[in-house]
């Protein structure tokens, strides 16, 4: 392995008009879409000289697009969008030459889902073997599931479920388990900026005796706006490990029960009660945390600051996470959308509040593995 | 709902048309279908009902109003339009019914707007949807002009604030919005075409500096700013809303700002900047229905009143308005599989745009950086910066910041060689060639593991020769490999010559087998059985033979129970340790309680007559053989769970798909669950990264039912290569529309680009096809 790392930079000059809120590679990593509030949608595809060319761009809600996201290949080329409009729609490409013989990317509009009151804050594909499904979260609280019956079928979408979570919701992530006594569970964060409306992340799951989703948790320790949840693909079987993006950045740890609070119990039926651990609150970014994303393994976090900064993140062997990298993009200084001139003292006092003292040093232990609460419980029947 | 600080609400009881503020705003008339009420705004921030102008029974359809307008120098003057096309003009100092000043029924349909000029306050003008604009003079009380449309029903009219003979009215034709000097009533200054359908609303900037700016909106959802004059008319920007725009209205002294309501499904009141286009400024969510008027306190910027279907007056407070974009904090950011980092960010280098419509100047226009993490990613060139990340000096740090994202995983997955016997290869060269590939990415810990398994696995027989247990290796087989070979009896030399000659027929055993091992797979249901025990107490336990087993001795069974969360190379160690004596320990729940502590004298009590049965049919080492190679299979077995649980499953399930590549029963006591989650994860995996060939390998190695069915999908979802179209559920390769001139080319191969007239072979998932020998070659030759 080289010792030496260069993290090389390009610039991408999007025609973006206004703030890209989202990006999102495709499975294979080989194009990517981003989302903006100018409503439209771009998509980046890598050519054979291994640049990024765009090859669609198009109008695809009347507001601000909040997220993109991408169906597994396996259903096709398939977008889902979620907008200030509040809808959320899907898009499938399909490829036609035009008459000049060039190849020309259309995204079709497949489906609308209206059903939301309020902005749909984020929208995310279900992992592959759950089939064609679809979470939305929405700004009044309300998270919702559909699921498209047939594969091939994508103008046909059912909502499977609703569940009220009372506060604003902003971000939402599947969890990417495929083992079979793992129930889907989704993880909700809330970008609810008052603090005394208690947590600010909530844990969903299936619950498959009553067919239902089912809060079966909130975490606690969160009461500061949540900017971004995120699953990591982790192939383990005795937790699910959480990344929250915060005030700080923290990583949990979600570990399955059975009714005995039995620790070493294996894991063999589906269960409904889960164990939370913190097992890293990583301040380092001394502002709000924005963007989350793991790698493909789950053994590597990357995350980002609301001033740019992002930030590398792996756990070593007792499982202590550390920084590993830092990457800067080149940003200007305050990253709040600021084009309202007359906010900009507002705007930096903000920014100034933010500033976290929780100052995590080299050499400090981390902090202590605190255990939540003992037992979500909750009686599903 | 509980609201806001200074923003009031006052219900009215029914739903209200249209609003307007007198001269100093601080009274308010709402006008409805059967309602025209005035409240006056308190300084205590609330709103007081102060007269009703509905009263009386005697209400014809004069009363259903549709606008209401108040006079701009008169505060007691004020004129509603009603839906039968008369003009009511209203004297609020009259008594009783002679505040009904005067009925003007020119109009024969509907007025839909009216407008009283800035100037005169006797002046006033009315549109309607009989297609004529009509002048009043209030003081005549009788019409004055009449403005011929030529177009289509009038939709909005509005004197200019600053051009004294100017008005602007628009059209339900739509398309079309016509600017006049009323002094001359023949035809227009000019006219435009501004939307798309109806044009249900208008605007003059009301501020001086832009006494040319009028901006419309309309039933396309876009507001657009014009700006006008005696030549031309052009549009200088526009806002995208999500819904048709019902009212517009330009915000005092912010001369870039302007307040819309949208005719359905939207009911809150936007505030947009002209300065950031797509994003509203402020949004007020008061009202349950359809807003249907807004207007600004004249001299107050901050404050807006708003009426709705509801039947809600509201007086909203700026600073209680939600500002959606104070709230964007989400940035771009997303990891690609190839180890690229892509992250979006406002980007101070680009200028702004100079023919960007706004005009604007100051917006920072997003970039998009991308990264390569990790060093081989010839994607991105040097453009901007390189970066290096910080390294820092602790040890600790540098074993961790390994690269971030696995590269070594294509390679491993590329040259691990999982099919032994198709390469002609003995397990343990297989398992050497693997610990290289380990070696060579650096994962010596890995690189090791192989090794111990070409060690645990060595003997060739094992893995060549049929077990009859599902679970273990059968001690006769054991003792085969063990005892050169010398015992090997008649029989079981016949059944190897068998099961060469069907070597992949692995689970069904012939009944003389189970006949002639009979006691020895009762002894071996025994050891199971105790395991499922075992498994229950701990997550993993594991039987130690103890080295000075004699054939007289008593076989005391010991396990060592390692807590969960153990590291496998401690268990490793007790493995290799297995000649010591067994360490005791406390958590032995089989044995006396008493006796903890002091094993190697005890006597399990589960542990009673079987083995003596064994004991007189199978020598000791057949039986060592069985526990040494039980506890290989647990000590594997935990080392793959450690590992997978570690983030690492592509060495678990190579290492399972190495083993089962032979024809042996080796079984890892892996749950069937346990280890398709793992192939799963492994298979995504792969198919991440476009490794599709070991993908299908994995799959065609696997064990496991559900992962080997992977590979034996019946669905076939074809489209037509012309239009993209799905096929029809018929047998034909044409779809629907191979009527139409572009569909009619025959099928064609899609590598030599020929005719295939007979036998069409394609992919299932992407439905390319061709000729077999074409498929046969272009597979040969990109394998």
């Amino acid at each position: 392995m080289d010792s030496t790392k260069d993290y090389l930079a390009k610039k991408l000059n999007s025609d973006h008009q206004d703030l890209i809120h989202d990006i999102s590679f495709d499975l294979f990593g080989k194009r990517f879409a981003t989302c903006s509030s100018d409503q439209c949608v771009q998509v980046w595809d890598l050519d054979e000289n291994g640049d990024w060319q765009k090859t669609a761009c198009w109008k695809t809600h009347s507001g601000s697009v909040w997220k993109v996201t991408w169906a597994h290949p396996q259903f096709g080329q398939v977008l889902a969008t979620c907008s200030f409009d509040k809808t959320a729609c899907i898009w499938e490409e399909r490829v036609v030459e035009n008459a000049s013989n060039k190849v020309e990317h259309i995204w079709v509009n497949k489906a609308n889902l209206v059903d939301s009151r309020s902005f749909v804050k984020d929208v995310k594909f279900a992992p592959k073997h759950l089939g064609l499904q679809l979470a939305t979260c929405s700004e009044k609280g309300v998270v919702r599931i559909y699921e498209a019956p047939d594969e091939m079928n994508l103008t046909q979408w059912s909502m499977q479920d609703q569940v009220e979570c009372k506060i604003s919701c902003s971000c939402i992530s599947w969890n990417p388990s495929t083992y079979r006594y793992h129930s889907p569970m989704i993880a909700v964060g809330s970008d609810d900026s008052n603090s005394s409306s208690g947590g600010k992340v909530f844990i969903l799951q299936y619950n498959d005796t009553v067919r239902d989703w089912i809060k079966i948790s909130t975490i606690m320790i969160i009461t500061d706006p949540v900017s971004d949840v995120s699953f990591a693909p982790n192939p383990a079987l005795k937790y699910h490990r959480l990344a929250v993006a915060s005030k700080d950045l923290h990583i949990f740890h979600l570990k399955p029960m059975n009714e005995d609070n039995d620790p070493n119990y294996d894991v063999q039926n589906t269960s409904y009660e889960h164990n939370l651990q913190e097992v890293a609150a990583l301040p380092d970014h001394r502002c709000e945390v924005t963007g989350l994303s793991w790698n493909e393994t789950g053994t590597g976090l990357l995350s980002a600051g609301v001033d740019g900064q992002l930030y590398l993140w792996k756990a070593n062997y007792l499982g202590i996470w550390k920084k590993v990298g830092s990457l800067k993009g080149e940003i200007a200084s305050p990253a709040e959308p600021q084009t309202f001139p007359q906010n900009n003292s507002l705007t930096t006092v903000a920014i100034n509040n933010r500033i976290n003292f929780r100052r995590f040093t080299q050499g400090r232990p981390p902090p202590p593995v605190r255990p939540l609460a003992p037992k979500f419980a909750g009686v599903y029947y | 709902m509980a609201l806001a600080k200074y923003t009031t609400s006052v219900n009215v009881g029914s739903a209200i048309n249209a609003l307007s503020l007198c001269q100093n705003s601080n009274k308010i008339v709402v006008a409805g279908r059967a309602l025209l009420k005035i409240y006056e705004a308190e300084p205590q921030n609330q709103l007081k009902e102060i007269a009703n102008l509905h009263m009386g029974r005697k209400q014809g359809l004069n009363m259903s109003s549709s606008d209401v307008v108040w006079s701009s120098k008169d505060e007691n003057l004020i004129a509603t339009a009603a839906t039968n096309g008369a003009i009511v003009v209203w004297d609020l100092n009259a008594v009783g019914r002679n505040k009904q000043l005067a009925v003007l029924s020119d109009h024969r349909r509907t007025v839909t707007k009216i407008s009283i000029h800035p100037k005169e306050s006797t002046r006033l003008l009315s549109g309607s949807q009989d297609c004529t604009m009509r002048m009043f003079d209030l003081r005549k009380k009788e019409s004055t002009g009449m403005f011929q449309s030529k177009a289509d029903g009038v939709r909005s009219v509005e004197f200019s604030p600053f051009h004294y003979f100017m008005f602007a009215a628009s059209f339900d034709n739509g398309s079309v919005q016509q600017i006049w000097d009323y002094r001359q009533s023949k035809t227009y200054l000019s006219q435009f075409l501004a939307h798309k359908g109806s044009v249900y609303t208008l605007n003059w900037h009301p501020d001086e500096d832009e006494r040319n700016k009028i901006a419309t909106g309309g039933r396309d959802n876009i507001v657009k700013v014009w700006e006008t004059g005696t030549s031309h008319n052009k549009q200088i920007s526009n806002i995208p809303t999500s819904t048709s725009v019902s009212a517009v209205r330009w915000r005092p002294s912010h001369k870039d700002q302007l307040a819309t309501v949208s005719m359905m499904l939207d009911f809150s009141v936007n505030v947009w900047d002209l300065r950031r286009r797509f994003v509203p400024y402020a949004y007020f969510e008061e009202h349950n229905d359809v807003t249907t008027g807004i207007a600004w306190k004249q001299n107050d910027p901050e404050v807006l009143f708003s009426c709705s279907k509801d039947g809600t007056l509201v007086m909203h407070a700026m600073q209680d308005a939600i500002q959606p974009w104070k709230k964007i904090k989400t940035r771009g950011l997303d990891v690609g599989s190839r180890g690229l980092v892509l992250f979006a960010g406002e980007d101070s280098n680009i200028p702004a745009r100079a023919q960007s419509p706004t005009g604007s100047g100051q917006n920072k226009l997003p970039g998009l950086f991308g990264w390569g993490v990790g060093n081989n990613n010839s994607t991105l060139k040097t453009h901007d910066s390189t970066q290096e990340i910080n390294q820092t000096s602790q040890t600790m740090d540098e074993i961790i910041s390994e690269t971030f994202v696995d590269d070594g995983f294509v390679y491993a997955a590329k040259h691990y060689l999982l099919n032994g016997p198709e390469n002609d290869m003995s397990f343990r060269k297989l398992c050497e060639h693997n610990s290289n590939v380990a070696a060579k990415l650096g994962e010596f810990s890995v690189s090791r593991v192989w090794l111990i398994l070409a060690e645990f696995y060595n003997s060739v027989v094992l893995l060549k020769q049929k077990m009859t247990s599902n679970f273990f290796p059968v001690p006769k087989t054991c003792s085969d490999a063990t005892l050169d070979g010398t015992k090997r009896t008649e029989n079981e030399t016949k059944r190897n010559s068998d099961e060469v000659s069907s070597p992949h027929v692995q689970s069904v055993d012939p009944d003389s087998e189970f006949q002639s091992d009979e006691g020895r797979l009762e002894q071996l249901h025994l050891f199971r059985d105790e395991d499922l025990d075992n498994e229950a107490i701990a997550l993993f336990g594991h039987i130690d033979a103890p080295s000075g087993m004699t054939n007289d001795s008593e076989a005391p069974k010991q396990k060592i129970i390692t807590p969960h969360g153990g590291r496998w190379y401690e268990t490793q160690t007790s493995t290799q340790d297995s000649s010591s004596p067994p360490t005791p320990t406390s958590m032995d729940q089989n044995s006396d309680p008493l006796a903890t502590g002091k094993k190697l004298s005890v006597k399990p009590s589960v542990w009673p007559l079987p083995l003596d049965d064994i004991r007189n049919q199978t020598t000791v080492e057949e039986l060592r053989f069985v526990h040494f190679y039980h506890h290989v299979n647990v000590t594997i077995f935990t080392l793959t769970r450690y590992l997978a649980e570690s983030g690492d499953v592509q060495t678990p399930v190579s290492i399972l798909v190495a083993i089962s590549s032979y024809p042996t029963n080796v079984t890892l006591e892996i749950p069937e669950a346990e280890a398709e989650h793992w192939f799963n994860s492994y298979l995504d995996l792969l198919f991440k990264h476009e490794l599709f060939v070991q993908h299908a390998e994995v799959i065609k190695l696997s064990r496991l039912p559900s992962i080997r069915m992977l590979s034996s999908s019946s669905t076939i979802h074809t489209s037509c290569k012309v239009c993209q179209r799905r096929m029809p559920n018929s047998c034909s390769w044409s779809c629907d529309h191979r009527s139409k001139p572009d569909h009619k080319s025959p099928v064609l191969c899609f590598l030599c680009k020929k005719v295939v007239k007979t036998l069409y072979l394609y992919c299932q998932t992407c439905s390319f096809g061709g000729h077999l020998q074409c498929m046969q070659s272009w597979t040969k030759l990109s394998k």
